[in-house]
């Protein structure tokens, strides 16, 4: 009989218990992978959702994290693109709006250039005319508006002409509607402002050159060239989704005490039943290191697992809210391993912790006063 | 007898229970010499348990201290190390393990020692109680004779040089109780443990050598019992 055996023999006494604090941990651990991953499919998806619209660096205005906020000139397309090293300039301008039904609407208005409108893939249908009050629609807002090609739709108080849907992988660009950037300009009354510019580099730019160009570019023009990942982490530092990935931390560390608590209370439970055959076992000879052993590898055998469920129920939610579409073709929701490492450390102390004490209460008493325990 | 060296003193122990208002033993003074067979005496509530719970190091007395070969024993580890080594108990009551066997009961005294013959040993001491066919039962599939015969093969399996028994025959009829009590004085001689047994029964102690009366928490008697040395 060796101690490990003794403690699985223990756990094994009460086998719906030991199961239900298991799931207890894998639930509180699942939720809390699932919430950060959530936390961060909202990041993921802002950067998946530029790299699919532009191509390589995107110019917006200084100091300003809002999309919708963003204005630059119209004007200051020429000036880059009389940059050295530019090789091609297009620009879009972001509003957000809702249909009269109250549906909210994000519509990208997309500059003439062929090179832009290349980016923009077709689903079914076409793509609008310049000039035209006509409108494309990701997939998603497409089934939201319950609308299809050929339907009308109003927005910014004018009518629109559904003729194409797009084709957007991200769960981002499914939810936008795409329209030719002066028609968006003259309906949302922003004559003459983009929102950002999209710059393509020369072909064959060595790094320390395309980064010239970069600097070039912010020092004439006091703006931001940033590429993808760079414009992602910016827009992620929005206060709306940093509260929103604060409330996820938030939510992820109380579940990981509760589950840390469910342990907590189940040993305590268990120290408290077996009182008596606490004494019993000092009686017979073993020290208070063997019986703190025994209870905390009690404590670990039911954290290991229910830590390893944990992480297979939070991949497992990810990946159900990821078919799920009204989730996930909203926000891209990929459980990754940096997912699992706060849970886990938090929960691997807590765990030691909730085993920890009932060891130490089970070893506080006399071994007499154990005996005479009811 | 007298000239066998001392194991275990008791000096001067008192201990009281409920903030002092129950005083179980007053001054209680007890010698115990290497493998000599002692029965504790007396009425319930007596203080015969209590003594034998801090002759054991399973309770504190308030005053008073115990001597192992001499040696005063003070602090948790060092009574552990002492149960461990040296001492084995069983109780009226068994206190086995209802979901191992008796098998399983008897390693548990072993849980933690390493790189000895542990089944070898635990098989040798379910031979010497008679449980050797019995001995992957559970508790619940055992009488209560053949239960306690699991308890005292767990106490001695580690070979003590001391047997504590509390009313060990307390809880079984007479057949077993005679069973029980006919091989604890046999273990008792061939090993040349010394014994202690607390008990009301006092055809049992009458096979003691010494036979120590406890009333009130104070000893009242101690005189010669009917039993061989060891």
């Amino acid at each position: 009989m060796t101690l490990t055996k003794f403690a699985y023999s223990n756990l094994m006494r009460r086998p719906a218990r030991t199961l239900l604090t298991i799931l207890g941990i894998a639930l509180a651990i699942g939720t809390a992978v699932a919430l950060l991953a959530l936390g961060r499919g909202i990041y993921d998806s802002l950067g998946e959702g530029f790299t699919e619209r532009s191509s390589e660096l995107l110019v917006t205005p200084r100091n300003v994290v809002d999309i919708t906020a963003m204005r630059l000139p119209e004007t200051l397309g020429a000036g880059l693109a009389a940059i050295e090293g530019v090789a091609d300039v297009s620009s879009e301008l972001y509003v957000f709006t809702s249909t009269l039904e109250g549906d909210h609407v994000a519509v990208a208005g997309v500059s003439d250039s062929p090179s832009k409108w290349a980016t923009v893939p077709i689903a079914s249908g076409r793509r609008p005319v310049a000039g035209r009050a006509e409108i494309m629609l990701g997939d998603v807002i497409a089934q939201t508006l319950g609308a299809k090609i050929g339907d009308r739709i109003e927005l910014l108080d004018e009518e629109f002409e559904v003729v194409g849907i797009t084709a957007y992988g991200t769960a981002l660009n499914r939810g936008v509607a795409v329209m030719p950037l002066k028609v968006l300009q003259e309906a949302s009354l922003r004559l003459n402002q983009v929102s950002t510019y999209s710059i393509r580099l020369d072909a064959g730019l060595s790094q320390v050159q395309q980064r010239d160009v970069r600097k070039q570019i912010e020092q004439q023009l006091s703006v931001v060239v940033s590429d993808m990942q760079e414009i992602a982490d910016r827009l992620s530092g929005d206060r709306n989704i940093t509260i929103l990935k604060a409330i996820s931390r938030a939510i992820s560390i109380v579940a990981v005490v509760m589950g840390a608590l469910n342990l907590l209370a189940t040993l305590l439970l268990s120290v408290q039943e077996r009182t008596r055959e606490i004494g019993m076992l000092c009686a017979i000879g073993w020290n208070d290191g063997l019986v703190v052993s025994l209870i905390m590898i009690e404590g670990l055998f039911i954290g290991v697992l229910g830590c390893a469920g944990g992480v297979l129920v939070g991949i497992g939610a990810s990946s159900l809210f990821s078919s799920i579409p009204a989730i996930g073709d909203i926000i891209s929701f990929t459980p990754r391993l940096s997912d699992l490492v706060l849970p886990l450390a938090f929960a691997v102390p807590l765990c030691i912790v909730g085993a920890a004490y009932p060891a130490w209460r089970a070893v506080s008493m006399l071994p007499a006063e154990a005996l005479r325990h009811v | 007898m007298t000239d066998r060296q001392a194991l275990l003193g008791l000096e001067n122990i008192s201990r009281s229970f409920d903030r002092g208002r129950i005083r179980a033993l007053s001054g209680v003074n007890l010698a115990l010499r290497m493998g000599e067979s002692v029965a504790l005496v007396g009425r319930s509530g007596s203080g015969k348990s209590c003594l034998l719970n801090i002759a054991s190091g399973l309770d504190r007395p308030d005053e008073g201290r115990v001597l192992w070969k001499g040696l005063e024993v003070t602090g948790r580890r060092r009574w552990a190390a002492l149960r461990h080594s040296s001492i084995g108990i069983v109780f009226q009551e068994f206190h086995l393990l209802p979901t191992l066997t008796g098998r399983q009961n008897v390693e548990l005294a072993l849980v933690g020692e390493s790189g000895e013959d542990i089944r070898g040993r635990v098989d040798r001491i379910l031979e010497q109680v008679g449980l050797t066919e019995m001995a992957d039962r559970l508790p619940g599939e055992l009488s209560g004779g053949e239960r306690q015969r699991v308890a005292l093969a767990r106490a001695l399996v580690r070979e003590p040089e001391l047997l504590f028994a509390d009313e060990p025959t307390g809880n079984l009829d007479s057949v077993n109780a005679d069973a029980v009590a006919s091989l604890m004085f046999d273990l008792h001689r061939q090993s040349r443990m010394a014994l202690v047994i607390v008990t009301h029964d006092l055809s049992l102690a009458r096979q003691c050598e010494r036979i120590v009366t406890i009333v009130d928490g104070r000893i009242s008697d101690d005189r010669p019992g009917g039993g061989r040395t060891a």
